[in-house]
């Protein structure tokens, strides 16, 4: 562009497109800052789900959007009348627990036994007739699908959490 | 592995949101532009080292993000048409004492920021006394005098 004796290498149409891109990127900007409050990319209300068996006996709260290296929960809930002898026996399969570094469970379980493809925590009951409660804070260790099944007794759970990098 | 991966990574998505948030955000011109930068640095620490607090996880990073910038000028040398697109070209603002209304709304610059660069690097009082006035490829306004 001629600019009366200025020399410089400007554009007009240059500049028009630089303008469109920007505001492209502003408006992909917005998007992904709803996206993030919405629970898409890690916890949030799109992110938190429950998951039940048929019979409902056995719930388990999960995030479907997790992120490599930040903690989280699974919080499980169990019917009483899944604890046999004073013990609930939960098995959790070992392709899940090996993406995950299992921090804490909550309440320590009196013994974790292998069985094939699963891990069985055993939690003593001492108030038979109540729900129980189980908490394991994982921090999520590898990126990509990360599909869990869960059961005690009867019942079974199965989910899958998207762990972003 | 994972080291480079995230380093490269970082430094192009940087490179990339700065590129298309405006020249005005690079050039610091408020207090607002001074704040993000100081911040941007501290919320990319994490993601670029990780859990990973072993000296040989600071070199590879290091040597990393200096060798993509080496890649980048290089690249930008020998492909002229790259520059254009990395660097931007810079924009007349004001033209004759006349400030260009449509260039300085794009790059969301008004009449009072031009005149504080026309007194801070030429000691001008006026905007008549400026001939041209140019938002360069930095984000910083060079300013013109009338003879």
């Amino acid at each position: 562009m001629s600019h009366d004796g200025l020399e410089v290498n400007d554009s007009a149409s240059f500049a028009s497109s630089e303008w469109r891109v920007q505001r492209v990127a502003w408006a992909a900007m917005l998007v992904v800052v709803v996206a993030a409050l919405s629970g898409l990319f890690g916890p949030g209300p799109l992110s938190h789900e429950t998951v039940a068996s048929d019979d409902g006996r056995l719930r388990a709260d999960y995030l479907r959007f997790a992120r490599f290296g930040s903690p989280s929960a699974l919080n499980i809930i169990a019917d009483p009348d899944l604890a046999t002898g004073g013990l609930l026996e939960l098995r959790v399969s070992r392709d899940w627990l090996e993406r995950m570094q299992v921090e804490n469970v909550l309440p320590p379980p009196s013994d974790v036994t292998i069985a094939g493809s699963e891990l069985v925590y055993a939690f003593p009951v001492v108030e038979p007739g109540r729900r129980i409660f189980v908490t394991f804070e994982v921090t999520p260790d590898a990126i990509g699908t990360a599909s869990a099944s869960l059961g005690a007794a009867a019942a079974d759970v199965e989910f899958a959490q998207l762990v972003y990098p | 592995m994972d080291a480079v991966v995230r380093s490269i990574a970082i430094y192009l998505f940087l490179f990339v949101v700065f590129r298309v948030s405006g020249k005005r955000t690079l050039a610091q011109v408020t207090t607002f532009d001074f704040v993000l930068l100081l911040v941007v640095g501290e919320a990319t620490q994490q993601g670029l080292l990780g859990n990973d607090f072993s000296v040989t996880n600071a070199f590879i990073v290091i040597v990393t993000l200096i060798g993509v910038d080496v890649a980048m000028s290089v690249l930008e040398k020998r492909v002229p048409k790259l520059g254009k697109f990395v660097e931007g070209l810079p924009v007349v603002v004001v033209e004759h004492g006349k400030p260009v209304q449509e260039a300085m709304r794009k790059a969301r610059l008004d009449e009072m920021d031009i005149l504080e660069q026309a007194r801070s690097s030429q000691g001008l009082e006026r905007m008549e006394q400026i001939r041209f006035a140019v938002l360069e490829r930095s984000g910083q306004v060079s300013i013109i005098p009338e003879k």
